[in-house]
């Protein structure tokens, strides 16, 4: 054999060998590796923070979209924080509880779904005597010593709702109003806002009247029992507003099992997939109100690290809200779509 | 003397290959133990976790059962048990949580302050109970009872968490498992091809000169010494052996040289003396022909002298003229038979010749000279001559009625005298004059046909060291043209 193809032989096996070596390490290392856990972020930086997001598990505002808004602005500042999600009938005592968590786990800030109750409002104060950051969603509270409030201006959402709805029934009618209540009646002043903006809105369209308001309970079906009444004592309802998705899903069974569809306007709350796909086909939901939950974690998040670096921050943050109609479907639903390509 | 360089010699290059050799079986040695070891440090990893918060657990469990054992009791052996369990459970925390790098940690950082908050509330609780604050120590002790609660969520969640990864760990390491040991495999396959190359490294490099040596030897062994000289390119021992093989060769192929020139020369020499004798031997063939055809010489010369003394006497002048020209042509015969003479002498000789013809046949035999007289101081075999001019007269105008002439031409050019014996008698053919040419000298005594002609043809010959020095050109009756080419001697 030729001393070159010999050596040029030994030099290729030498090559060779040495990638094997290299790749049986790197994959035994990776599996040391396995058992470490992933990081929080890709970046493995330490976290700075640890802040627990007590939540409400049957609020869809805590859905993917918020938690990721919570992701991204926890990977930006280096936030750990920990979702513990209550629920059950006496979540007072839950929420409670897992602010008492905080306090003995020595975390530095709460980011809570708050209700508007004395001994919330009490242990807030406690938190935030104690060095924990206390940033609110769904109740403002201004009269706790809380950082901030996040969440949408509900006033807001109320002009734009009632908006859709005269656009839907062509400024001519009368229109309810399907509120979702969760573990206890909201409270005066929230329900004043969302109606204020109703009411704000139908002032252009004289022959257009807000008639009743409806509170729902749990679950879907009380959805359903409760539109089906309004269709049957308010013949003249021509319009219905609902201020959450379970709740517009079930008044759109309701409709079209009753053949009410071209009688009722319907606006719903929401993006969820179903909602969508009524509104491209047309005719059963007219619009959807539409919060940026995703928003609502991230600015969470911000305003923690805002105040624990400035220690000023603003009292109140309103998060963007949107109406999706069969005007601005398609690009909605492209938008949500490359987002959620993104995402993965 | 060639040098080897200590640095491959074949001891330091076995050296290196065996090494070599050997540092491939370590790397796969060390390679596997890492590999294990990780595997081992893997497996630890998984349970080690679980066997902490297991301990932390069992600590928390006593503790607790110690406060509450105190807070009942008001036991000192409680209380002692208590301290005991709670700096117990103080160390074994110590070092459990230093950064959050993910969701484990963080875990782990809330155990660890819930345990520092449980401790202050339990203390709490058991200071407030020596105070007979039962309002207080039991508020702590609800507390610290409820702490214990988040501990013990908190040790199984994360039980549970590391449980799922394990489980996902576990998949994954036996696929991995799988692949490493396919990676083995190979690595031990590519080990084995690269010890393989090593070991045909070494063999080749060790068993090719010895090939070479080998062969060159037979080579030898057979009488050829041509072969090519023995190249190795390492400087090793076999350079040594090598270069001392082919100074070996070459040394015998150059004696075996000298010995074939020596010999060569010999058989020359020998030759030579050869020839000299064959021309002495000639020589006395001429002479034998001279006294054949003039009976005695010596004999003849005396009776000629006679005849002159004899002729003056009688005042015979024309007799004594020729007497003396015959007895001049028979001491130029007698004394020139065994050296040189001049081409001057040969042509003296055959003018008197001549005058011998001219008596015998008047003008029927005439004879032209063309002499070059530069040529003349030419050394020659004597009696060159005669024999043609005696050829052309008897053989080619002896018969003829009317006779003929005899032409002698002498022509000097550059590099050669050409003497031309020319007749105008009947001539010969050419298969004729070939056959006279090309009998052997050996043929001598069997014809004496064209005898004349051999015996100057190879006279001049042997003279001159040359061949083609004679030349017949001949037609049936146009006479016979005989060229002699006697080429200029370098001083």
């Amino acid at each position: 054999m030729n001393k070159r193809i010999t050596f040029t032989t030994i030099l290729i096996l030498s090559m060779i060998l040495l990638f094997l070596l290299g790749m049986g390490l790197y994959l035994s290392n990776s599996i040391a590796e396995a058992t470490k856990g992933e990081y929080l972020w890709e970046s493995m930086l330490p976290a700075e923070y640890h802040v627990m997001a007590i939540l409400d598990k049957s609020n869809q505002t805590y859905d993917l979209s918020f938690k990721e808004g919570l992701k991204q602005s926890s990977e930006d500042y280096k936030i750990a924080v920990e979702i513990i999600m209550f629920e059950g009938e006496n979540v007072e005592d839950e929420v409670l509880n897992i602010m008492d968590l905080a306090i003995y786990a020595k975390a530095d800030g709460v980011i809570v779904h708050a209700f508007d109750n004395p001994r919330i409002i009490n242990k807030i104060d406690e938190l935030m005597h104690l060095g924990i950051a206390v940033i609110t969603l769904n109740e403002d509270l201004p009269q706790t010593d809380r950082v901030s409030y996040v969440g949408v201006n509900r006033y807001k959402i109320g002009l734009e709702a009632g908006g859709a709805l005269a656009r839907a029934t062509n400024g001519v009618g009368k229109i309810a109003v399907i509120e979702q209540q969760n573990y206890q009646k909201l409270s005066n002043q929230q329900q004043d806002l969302l109606l204020l903006g109703i009411t704000d809105a139908l002032r252009d369209y004289p022959s257009l009247s807000f008639e009743l308001v409806r509170y729902t309970k749990q679950g879907l079906l009380n959805a359903e029992i409760l539109a089906t009444e309004i269709a049957r004592d308010y013949p003249e309802i021509n319009g219905i507003f609902c201020t959450n998705a379970e709740n517009t899903l079930g008044v759109v069974q309701v409709l079209v099992d009753n053949n009410l569809v071209n009688r009722i306007a319907l606006v719903g709350y929401g993006d969820d997939d179903e909602i969508l796909g009524y509104i491209e086909r047309g005719k059963i939901i007219e619009s959807s109100v539409v919060t940026d939950y995703k928003d609502i974690g991230k600015e969470a998040l911000k305003v923690f690290y805002e105040y624990k670096k400035n220690s000023y921050v603003p009292s109140y943050i309103n998060t963007a809200l949107q109406v999706i109609d069969e005007e601005n479907i398609a690009a909605y639903m492209t938008e949500k779509s490359e987002a959620y390509d993104k995402n993965q | 003397m060639t040098k080897i360089n200590k640095f491959s010699s074949i001891r330091n290059n076995m050296i290196v290959y065996t090494l070599s050799i050997i540092f491939l079986m370590t790397v796969l040695s060390i390679y596997s133990l890492t590999i294990m070891e990780r595997y081992q440090g893997q497996i630890e990893a998984m349970f080690e976790k679980h066997i902490y918060l297991s301990q932390v657990g069992s600590l928390m469990i006593e503790l607790d059962e110690d406060l509450l054992g105190f807070l009942s009791s008001k036991s000192s052996t409680r209380l002692n048990d208590y301290i005991i369990n709670s700096e117990k459970l103080e160390i074994l925390v110590e070092d459990a949580y230093e950064k959050t790098f993910n969701a484990e940690d963080m875990m782990m950082k809330n155990i660890v302050n819930l345990i520092d908050a449980y401790v202050i509330e339990a203390d709490k609780a058991i200071a407030y109970k020596r105070q007979r604050n039962v309002i207080k120590y039991y508020e702590h002790y609800q507390k610290s009872f409820k702490i214990k609660g988040f501990i013990a969520d908190y040790i199984d969640q994360l039980n549970n968490r590391q449980l799922n990864r394990n489980s996902v760990t576990y998949t994954q390491l036996v696929r991995q498992i799988v692949i490493l040991q396919n990676i083995t495999y190979m690595i031990v396959i590519v080990l084995i091809g690269l010890s393989l190359m090593i070991v045909y490294l070494i063999t080749s490099r060790m068993v090719k000169p010895f090939s070479h040596l080998s062969h060159a030897a037979e080579e030898i062994a057979l009488g050829n010494f041509d072969t090519e000289d023995i190249v190795v390119e390492s400087e090793d021992e076999f350079l040594l052996l090598a270069t001392a093989f082919n100074h070996m060769k070459n040394s015998i192929k150059s004696y075996i040289g000298e010995i074939k020139k020596n010999a060569e020369t010999e058989a020359k020499l020998k030759d030579e003396q050869l020839k000299n004798i064959k021309m002495e031997h000639l020589l006395d063939n001429a002479k034998l022909y001279a006294l054949q055809s003039q009976i005695n010489p010596h004999f003849l010369f005396n009776t000629i002298n006679a005849g002159v003394q004899m002729s003056i006497m009688e005042r015979a002048t024309k007799t004594s003229q020729f007497f003396q020209t015959m007895a001049s042509l028979f001491r130029y015969n007698i004394q020139k038979m065994d050296s040189s003479c001049t081409l001057q002498e040969e042509i003296e000789n055959i003018k008197d010749y001549y005058e011998l013809l001219k008596v015998r046949f008047g003008d029927r035999i005439r004879f032209q000279f063309n002499i070059n007289s530069e040529a003349l101081n030419m050394k020659v075999p004597p009696l060159i001559l005669q024999p043609l001019v005696e050829n052309a007269y008897v053989h080619g105008l002896s018969g003829l009625e009317e006779g003929g002439t005899i032409t002698i031409n002498v022509v000097d050019e550059w590099d050669a005298t050409f003497i031309t014996v020319k007749d105008t008698g009947k001539g010969m053919t050419v298969n004729v004059a070939d056959q006279i040419l090309n009998k052997s000298r050996d043929d001598y005594e069997h014809t004496k046909f064209g005898i004349g002609i051999r015996n100057v043809r190879d006279r001049l010959e042997l003279f001159f060291h040359q061949s083609d020095l004679f030349k017949i050109e001949c037609e049936k009756g146009a006479g016979v043209k005989i060229i002699m080419k006697i080429p200029h001697m370098k001083e």
